[in-house]
């Protein structure tokens, strides 16, 4: 007995099962210095679990600050909420709102746990995944707790997968995790090369994301088109069809990738890195007429189409018009932030200097 | 920022703790909320960080030491003026007992 309390006293590292379930728990980007600070202030297994349990909420609030933007996050509930579970005729609100929340919840864990990979494909099929599986579960729990407010079958069956595709192509545009890093002062030229290629790579990616879901989309509303009954709907459709067409059109043409040459020295390169950063800022502010119109009228004419149709305007079409107007400021406020974040990258990029050899 | 200028070469996370809750004498700090401030600390340019090389006395981990950019010199330089001015207008109006803890304020006329 007096040997073990003396090895006890003695122990100078916490235990392995101690320092694996904290390690497990902190953000890989964190893991390496919190776990060695933590390790350093060892005395006692209840000191080091009080103190990895003290600093865990302020290490995970921290990533979770870095790598989510309110706005994207607010973007991604009412995505889920509008587009993918409320639409699909659901009786009440929150039936809608317990999976929306608790798929956007997934995302936010998973972009603060992440490790950076450039595998960008596989990654957003694991967003889109963790997305299903935590929607699936907060069924699985509501089915235990209060089944009334378990989602209608089309709202599972077509909703759900239909969303899980559509955030698919959403994270190969923009991948998360990714905490905002600033543009150090000095870069030598390579680097800067580097910087640019790795740039083009993202936009490439953004561009052919966008070019998949309009292509969906315009399948999806011409095959709509064909099956609806009524003449507004039909046209409704149509529109849908057309406006997905002009947003893939424009992009291809205005937003679509010029390579900056590779044998530009270094003030060159850095200037034409600026204002294509500038130039693509410039279309995000124009956003309105060039994206948000044309997603937005076919749809609107589809939430009015029985009253078109001579039917009575009901308050559920007012509703569903309300609520895509909603959804496009999400996305104007949304073009408006990573306009302002290009601006500063380009201000960054403007006092780049050149690290001497 | 103070705390990271006082470790000087050797900042980082359990150092830059003591410092602060040396500074903050009578608060006890929590070590999360160190590291909490110095990520935004670090996001807005005012600080940098680099990972050491591993240590065995911290179970093979490197340290994230920190470093104080001159923008953060700045900033702690303007807030430490601030907090002199805040200081010398609460001795005119406290008087020499300002600091003693023996201040009661003036009764109303």
């Amino acid at each position: 007995m007096g040997a073990q309390r003396m090895d006890r006293q003695m122990e100078t590292r916490p235990p392995a099962l101690a320092e694996a379930v904290v390690r497990a728990l902190v953000p890989p980007s964190s893991r390496e210095h919190v776990l060695g600070d933590l390790h350093e202030r060892f005395t006692s297994t209840r000191q080091y679990l009080l103190d990895a349990l003290a600093a865990l909420p302020f290490v995970v609030g921290s990533r979770i600050r870095r790598t989510t933007h309110p706005i994207g996050f607010v973007f991604t509930v009412v995505f889920l909420w509008f587009a993918v579970f409320y639409g699909p005729s659901q009786k009440s609100w929150l039936t809608a709102s317990i999976p929306s929340v608790a798929g956007a919840l997934a995302f936010v864990f998973r972009d603060a746990y992440r490790t950076i990979k450039p595998r960008y494909v596989r990654e957003a099929a694991f967003d889109a995944a963790a997305f299903a599986l935590a929607a699936a579960l907060s069924q699985g729990l509501v089915a235990l707790i209060a089944p009334d407010l378990i989602l209608s079958v089309p709202a599972l069956t077509v909703g759900l997968p239909l969303g899980s595709l559509v955030l698919f192509l959403v994270r190969v545009q923009m991948p998360g995790g990714v905490a905002p890093a600033r543009m150090p002062g000095e870069m030598s030229l390579d680097e800067l090369r580097t910087k640019v290629r790795a740039y083009e790579a993202s936009l490439r990616r953004g561009l052919y994301a966008e070019l998949g879901a309009a292509f969906l989309v315009m399948a999806g509303f011409t095959a709509f088109a064909l099956i609806v009954p009524t003449w507004p709907q039909k046209i409704g459709c149509a529109l849908a069809a057309l406006g997905a067409a002009f947003v893939a059109w424009f992009m291809e043409r205005r937003a679509g990738i010029v390579p900056i040459p590779d044998d530009l020295d270094f003030s060159r390169l850095s200037a034409a890195y600026r204002s294509d950063i500038e130039r693509r800022a410039r279309l995000l502010r124009r956003s309105l007429w060039w994206y948000i119109l044309p997603i937005i009228l076919g749809p609107a004419v589809l939430a009015f189409a029985p009253a078109l149709a001579g039917g009575a305007l009901s308050l559920g079409a007012v509703a569903t018009f309300l609520g895509m107007v909603v959804f496009c400021a999400v996305i104007r406020a949304l073009h408006r932030l990573v306009a302002r974040k290009s601006d500063e990258l380009a201000a960054q990029i403007a006092a780049l200097k050149e690290k001497p050899c | 920022m103070t705390a990271v200028l006082r470790c000087g070469g050797n900042a980082y996370g359990v150092t830059i703790h003591a410092a602060v809750e040396e500074l903050s004498s009578s608060e006890k700090v929590a070590l999360g909320a160190v590291y909490a401030t110095l990520d935004r600390l670090e996001d807005k340019g005012l600080v940098t960080s680099w990972l050491s090389d591993p240590t065995p006395e911290r179970g093979g981990r490197s340290k994230r030491h920190y470093r104080l950019e001159s923008n953060g010199e700045r900033a702690l330089r303007e807030s430490a003026l601030a907090a002199r001015r805040i200081c010398d207008a609460l001795e005119h109006e406290w008087g020499p007992n300002a600091w003693t803890g023996k201040w009661k304020p003036a009764r109303p006329r």
